[in-house]
């Protein structure tokens, strides 16, 4: 009499499922669907010897029994009704040698489900090549059941897997995680309500969105009384259940489980022990971001010097085929300057997210989160910190936003607190026209000393986001860890089509937003710089005239005269004039003051806001770099000279310039305390630095 | 002209007044919305 057995092939996608699938069943297999739905099911049999006959059931990959979609919905149901023709006899968690952490997560859970379970490590043909050594016995000790290495690309293991399936009645159904450890309370009160009970089983079905109809219903009649606590707290305990689980897998694998990448000789774990290594590792992404900005500044010139005299004509040419007036003005000192401040950002703009992108494309940006988060967890950031800090180099508003997922409150505080300090791209603008007015475009053994200081200003960001966070790791204190797992992709070459639609999208939020702003505050901009109160805005054509009648001044140069005393005299020079005395010790005139002012609501409208303000004043046909290379102080030496430019630069480093990051921030900790702290320590951050070196360097 | 030019420019100088004041007034969104700001996820 032939004795028919269930048995299910379960594991995370990826895993190699469905070739032990193949291995084990050959041809007799058949596809369906699940009823009702449409996740396929796929079954075989095989004969394990003269009287067993196996059913083998294919089940959807899942990463863990809390489902989270129809096809992990499919395992969970069937798991938990012994009453389904297709409830296994015994399971079978296929797991990947190289990802056996976390695939172990699924195997604990089924294991506590208190059915026969076996666990199967995949593509062990792989274990020489990646140095992986496994102390089966252990393992198996550890995991209170039966271990089998399986590679189906040498056919090997899958006789030993027969054999412990015809003998899986002696397979332990023991389980590794007593629940009462999650909470004692509830799942104590749960055992009592339901003394007969596995307390996982009852703890998935109350959690899991399952199918009742289907379940023991009469064996749990009153299961919902269970979801008394709220859905967050239920959430809390699973997400506890999840951090219980690794803990006791980490253990298990400390003392079973090693990689030697030392021994490895795939070209993967080559270049992984290549570019995580602890010294060269660094040295490789230092490398990489030199290379990155320097071609930002080599080959961006030539379309930003075209831009910048592009717009310099456009407003000109507005000028003389307009009829004159006071729009006429607005459109060409105001809006087209203005404009021209963002536009002339684009290729920079694009450059960076070019060369980001293909870095996540390739897989490196994993790499560089994987050999941060062992640098940055000495300083109190969690690992989790490492992706807002990086994709805080775009914009700090995601940045912040993305912090969501660091479940310890004083490391999401410190990272939200920080994150502001690495380079947002909305710094470049500002950086890339004062690196290039004030640092020589040479270069030493082939490297531009522009490109290096772009570098070294990204570098200080994130030196000063981490000298934060360590300061405020001792100041704020919690008891908790968060814990962090990264998965390494493989290696990949770019694709285009991906690449091109990062720098497409980032370019254009980045002119379509910022535009935007620039554009309505380089309208007001012109307004408060082109009207003023008092006889001196208005007789300032006769006050010049007279002051200058003794000296022989050309048209052009009285016209200059006239334009500058309009300035100083009209709305924004008065607003100007009076915040002076604040920044003079930096360095800083009343001009580069309204910019400081306006930059406040993001940071790219300080370009725009001087090109507007100079255009008011100066020749149309200037261009914005002519126009502040050629700004002078009272004693007719150059405005931005090393100093000053040095001292700005550290300001819009440091410095809190951005309404929105702010406004972010107030949402997501839910007070205007944290803002507070944030705006008032980075701007004094800001103009001590500043300060310090204007002063050292004047 | 002149009183058109007048217009138009004051006009351009309201809706950057307008965008602005919109762009950056504290906006209140609906508490589900908003995280609790403790970290719990909620």
């Amino acid at each position: 009499m032939i004795k028919n057995i269930n048995v299910a092939l379960i594991g995370n996608p990826n895993t190699g499922k469905t070739s032990v699938f193949n291995a084990l069943t050959g041809l007799n297999q058949k596809v369906g669907n699940y009823p009702g739905i449409t996740v396929e099911k796929k079954q075989g049999s095989c004969r394990l010897d003269r009287i067993t006959k196996a059913r083998i059931l294919d089940l959807p990959g899942t990463y863990s029994l809390n489902a989270s979609s129809m096809d992990e919905s499919v395992v969970v149901e069937l798991l938990l009704n012994k009453n389904d023709p297709d409830f296994p006899d015994v399971a079978v968690v296929v797991t990947d040698v190289e990802n056996l952490k976390r695939n172990l997560l699924l195997f604990t859970q089924i294991k506590d489900l208190e059915i026969p379970t076996v666990l199967v490590i995949n593509m062990s043909d792989q274990m020489q090549r990646k140095g992986i050594k496994i102390d089966i016995e252990k393992l198996e000790e550890k995991l209170i059941t039966s271990v089998v290495l399986v590679s189906t690309r040498q056919n090997s293991g899958v006789e030993k897997l027969k054999q412990i399936l015809i003998d899986y009645r002696s397979i332990s159904t023991l389980p590794i995680l007593d629940p009462t450890t999650i909470d004692q309370d509830y799942f104590e009160n749960l055992g009592k309500a339901f003394p007969n009970q596995s307390l996982y089983k009852l703890w998935l079905v109350i959690t899991q969105d399952v199918n009742f109809t289907k379940l023991e219903r009469q064996k749990v009649p009153d299961s919902t009384q269970f979801k008394t606590q709220s859905q967050s707290y239920l959430k809390k305990l699973q997400q506890r259940e999840t951090i219980k689980r690794y803990q006791s897998i980490n253990q298990i694998l400390k003392e079973t489980y090693r990689v030697n990448r030392e021994e490895a000789t795939d070209l993967r774990s080559k270049l992984d022990n290549l570019l995580i290594h602890k010294f060269w590792g660094y040295v490789i992404f230092f490398m990489i971001l030199l290379i990155i900005f320097q071609a930002i500044f080599d080959w961006s010139s030539v379309p930003m010097d075209f831009i910048d005299s592009s717009f310099a004509r456009m407003s000109e040419w507005i000028k003389t085929q307009m009829p004159a007036g006071i729009l006429t003005d607005l459109i060409a000192e105001g809006v087209v300057s203005g404009l021209g401040g963002i536009v002339i950002f684009i290729p920079q703009i694009a450059f960076l997210f070019l060369f980001i992108s293909i870095l996540e494309e390739t897989g490196y940006m994993s790499r560089v989160v994987f050999l941060m988060d062992r640098g940055l967890r000495k300083f109190g950031l969690s690992g989790k910190s490492v992706v807002p800090l990086i994709s805080g180099t775009a914009c700090a508003i995601p940045a912040v936003m993305a912090t969501r997922n660091i479940e310890n409150w004083k490391e999401r505080l410190i990272t939200i607190l920080v994150v502001p300090f690495t380079t947002c791209s909305a710094r470049l603008p500002v950086y890339m026209i004062l690196i290039s007015l004030v640092i020589p475009n040479d270069r030493l053994l082939g490297i531009n000393y522009q490109g290096l200081t772009l570098m070294g200003l990204y570098l200080i960001g994130f030196l000063m986001a981490i000298v934060s966070a360590s300061i405020l790791n001792r100041l704020l204190k919690s008891p908790n860890k968060s814990y962090f797992v990264v998965e390494m992709p493989n290696y990949k070459l770019p694709l285009l089509k991906n690449v091109a639609i990062t720098v497409w999208e980032k370019t254009r939020s980045f002119v379509v937003e910022a535009g935007k702003i620039i554009l309505a505050i380089s309208i007001l901009l012109w307004f408060m710089a082109s009207f003023g109160p008092g006889e001196k805005f208005s007789n300032a054509e006769q006050i010049i005239t007279q002051q200058y009648s003794n000296e022989a001044l050309n048209d052009l140069e009285l016209e200059n005269k006239i334009a500058s005393f309009k300035l100083e005299n009209s709305y924004i020079g008065i607003l100007g004039k009076t915040i002076e005395p604040i920044i003079l010790p930096l360095g800083y005139d009343w001009k580069i003051g309204i910019a400081l002012i306006s930059s406040f609501a993001a940071r790219e409208v300080f370009v725009g806001t001087l090109a507007t303000i100079y255009s008011v004043e100066r020749d149309a046909e200037e261009t914005i770099k002519t126009r502040m290379a050629g700004e002078t102080r009272s004693d007719g030496s150059r405005l931005f000279n090393l100093p000053t430019g040095i001292s700005l630069m550290l300001f819009y480093a440091f410095a809190m310039q951005c309404m929105s990051t702010l406004a972010i921030v107030k949402k997501e900790t839910n007070s205007w305390k944290w803002p507070g702290i944030q705006l008032f320590s980075m701007t004094i951050i800001a103009y001590l630095s500043a300060l310090m070196a204007y002063q050292i360097l004047k | 002209m002149e009183i058109f030019q007048y217009t138009v420019a004051i006009f351009l100088g309201l809706w950057a007044l307008y965008y602005l004041i919109r762009k950056f007034r504290p906006k209140n969104k609906p508490a589900t919305v908003q995280g609790c700001g403790r970290g719990c996820g909620c």
